[in-house]
């Protein structure tokens, strides 16, 4: 119980933050709010959106998946020769969602089946992920997709002001919410993040729940790879490799522990939307891309530290994993 | 213990979506002002605020373009502001774009990491009454008024043929050392340089044995293309690197490996990064454009936009203050002067 009132504050402590951003920026310039740069920072972190949300679950199973942007970039790739040799483009998104299923299983089955470590196993699928990229596409870039995908991308719903692709990230959000925290994989997935050991001596499918996890990364990153396409125009072998880091960063950041077994899917997001809306405020208050990466890693340490403090307090101290704990009566063996 | 689980993230749900309601009750409020900004027009000069993106910061190029593009301003009494990605990345420079944009500045230079995926951004910045001019590397046509280059391809092309050729005799084997294949610049004067190949009989006995274009814009990638190139062709004469990243490193590789009597590099690079090489003998000569002079163009070009005196058509003429007339050619393109060809005997007048 006491854990999960500490959670809770989480989601709230991430509202505030937004609240203090948006405060603080409007102040410093009023364009934050303005619709076109609500739009413009909405359409431009789809691809961080989908590509965080993905690898939550992973993260929650107290897995890493670093290969996320390499498979978005090959799924992209992937997506665009079959365009470009004549595929109708939903055909080939529905192909590369595919493909993307695919990637993640075989990082599953290198991590889940043969227990490698998955930082090892992702920082190897990355490199090739992205080798087979640059095999494919030879160095060249696909520009110039169909109108349908660039409405997708950055399209407006006609009569409104409102994104396309954030009302189709919102039914994602939605979904995996749904499966992440009502459903029995949810509850097997937490519980194989909280403590591998216990979980399998209770009997659930723990090489199931991972495997499934990393194949939710990878489907995640073909989405995301599709709204690249729709937004940027153009794809090549080594796109997007610079929004890992910012993915991690949004779902450590909101609320998801690093060690696994906690946080929420719609944390995430507010994460992402929180990391948006900073950069955007940072930038129109004119401070160099440099300070901006800074004061990321400031607020992501800030917010680790915040984590820990919550912890420490009396009262509400979260069940740690790695540590047998008299309350919870967990084994408390590491993996 | 079930109930209230669900009672905790259905209250997350509801927190993105009262997030997003406060985002959207923002846009309504200030959406009247954002149309404001649209029309050309808006007239040039005092206090009008203007935003440079190189394609990363913190080389001596684009700072140098900065300055040439700030002296200018000053003329009229523009702000410009220069900002740009860490290190290469299309996605980030959109995201300078769009902050530019909504912080009102009312015109845009860029020099893209990507052409294709910036011009999106761009058109969307012009819809908004925004004035675009790409400078150094090119956007896609549709994404810019005008393209200022420091030299055109066809000079660029043949200046770095002649360098290469005035020291291994017009005849033998060489390679191409570029930059990322996406680099447009790259690929018009490589393109231009193999036609020249092909049609000029004086470099009919030049052989060019590959053209290799590293992952990204990075040194560690240059020095290391440029190392398996010299192992997979140990026969070439030279290697021709068309950027100021890649010639450095190529210069780097054979000075570490003792074999600056062996291959001659050359190519366009930095004074300032080249002086050593040169000094040290082991690169003869190099080329470049001035990019002081580049940026003062480019904001010669965004004076003549704002205020209307041009549109970015062919043959139409804009002046610069100190440097004369310039004349828009096809495609919206501007050139900014001829190519500089730089070797110990005048290295000096351009370092400090």
């Amino acid at each position: 119980m006491s854990r999960l009132r500490s959670l809770g504050r989480w989601e709230t402590g991430l509202l505030v933050m937004i609240a203090i951003v948006v405060v603080v920026g409007q102040a410093i310039s009023p364009d934050l709010l303005s619709t076109y740069n609500l739009q413009t920072i909405a359409i431009n972190n789809t691809v961080l959106a989908c590509l965080a949300l993905g690898v939550a679950p992973v993260i929650i199973a107290a897995d890493i998946d670093i290969s996320i942007a390499s498979s978005l970039a090959l799924c992209g790739v992937f997506m665009a020769k079959l365009w470009g040799g004549g595929m109708n483009i939903w055909l080939a998104a529905l192909c590369a969602i595919g493909l993307g299923g695919v990637l993640g299983l075989i990082n599953g089955v290198f991590v889940v089946l043969l227990d490698l470590p998955s930082l090892a196993v992702t920082l190897g699928t990355m490199g090739a992920y992205t080798g087979v990229a640059f095999l494919i596409l030879k160095g060249a870039a696909i520009v110039d997709f169909p109108n349908g995908l660039l409405n997708l991308g950055s399209g407006l719903i006609p009569g409104t002001q409102i994104e396309i692709s954030s009302v189709v990230v919102l039914g994602l959000l939605v979904g995996l919410t749904f499966l992440v925290h009502a459903s029995p994989y949810g509850r097997s997935l937490f519980a194989v993040g909280a403590n591998r050991q216990a979980a399998l001596f209770s009997g659930i499918a723990v090489i199931r729940t991972r495997m499934i996890a990393f194949v939710i990364a990878g489907v995640f990153a073909a989405l995301a790879a599709i709204f690249y396409l729709g937004n940027y125009d153009s794809v090549q072998a080594n796109i997007a490799s610079d929004q890992l880091l910012p993915a991690i960063t949004a779902v450590i950041l909101g609320g998801v522990s690093a060690y696994g077994g906690t946080g929420t899917i719609p944390g995430v997001v507010l994460a992402v939307i929180l990391l948006s809306l900073l950069e955007s405020a940072l930038g129109l208050a004119g401070v160099s891309g440099q300070a901006q990466t800074i004061a990321v890693g400031v607020l992501l340490i800030i917010a680790i530290g915040a984590g820990a403090v919550i912890q420490a307090l009396p009262g509400m101290r979260r069940a740690t994993r790695r540590v047998p704990d008299s309350e919870t009566g967990e084994l408390g063996v590491g993996h | 213990m079930r109930s209230v689980t669900r009672h905790r993230w259905l209250a997350a749900l509801v927190a993105v979506a009262a997030a997003l309601a406060v985002a959207a009750c923002g846009s309504s409020s200030n959406g009247g002002g954002g149309g404001s900004g649209g029309s050309g027009g808006s007239g040039g000069g005092s206090g009008t605020k203007l935003f440079m993106i190189p394609k990363f910061t913190g080389i001596p190029p684009f700072t140098q373009a900065a300055a040439g593009a700030r002296q200018m301003a000053s003329n009229w009494g523009y702000k410009l502001s220069y900002g740009g990605p860490t290190s290469a990345s299309a996605t980030q420079q959109v995201n300078f774009i769009n902050t530019a944009v909504s912080s009102g500045n009312k015109g845009i230079f860029i020099s893209a990491d990507d052409p294709s995926a910036v011009t999106p951004a761009l058109k969307r910045a012009s819809q908004r009454g925004v004035k675009v001019v790409s400078f150094d590397s090119d956007v896609l046509p549709d994404g810019r008024s005008i393209f200022v280059q420091g030299a055109n391809a066809q000079s660029i092309a043949q200046t770095q043929l002649n360098m290469l050729g005035s020291q291994i005799g017009y005849s033998g084997s060489f390679a191409i050392l570029s930059a990322q294949a996406t680099d447009t610049n790259q690929v018009q004067w490589n393109k231009v340089l193999v036609n020249l190949l092909k049609t000029n009989p004086k470099y009919k006995n030049m052989h060019l044995v590959t053209i290799v274009n590293p992952p990204d814009d990075g040194t560690p990638s240059a020095v290391q293309y440029a190392q398996s190139l010299l192992k997979e062709h140990p026969t070439i004469k030279g290697i021709i690197a068309p950027t100021t990243v890649a010639v450095a490193a190529a210069a780097q590789v054979v000075k570490q490996q003792g074999l600056c009597n062996k291959y001659v590099v050359t190519g366009l690079g930095d004074p300032q990064q080249m002086k050593s090489f040169v000094t040290s003998g082991c690169v003869k000569k190099f080329a470049l454009w001035s990019f002081t002079k580049e940026g003062q163009v480019a904001m010669c070009a965004m004076h003549g936009l704002l205020t209307g005196s041009i549109s970015g058509k062919e043959g139409e003429k804009f002046t610069c203050p100190k440097l004369g007339s310039f004349t828009v050619a096809a495609n919206g393109t501007v050139t900014a002067g001829p190519a500089v060809v730089f070797s110990k005997a005048n290295l000096k007048a351009f370092t400090f």
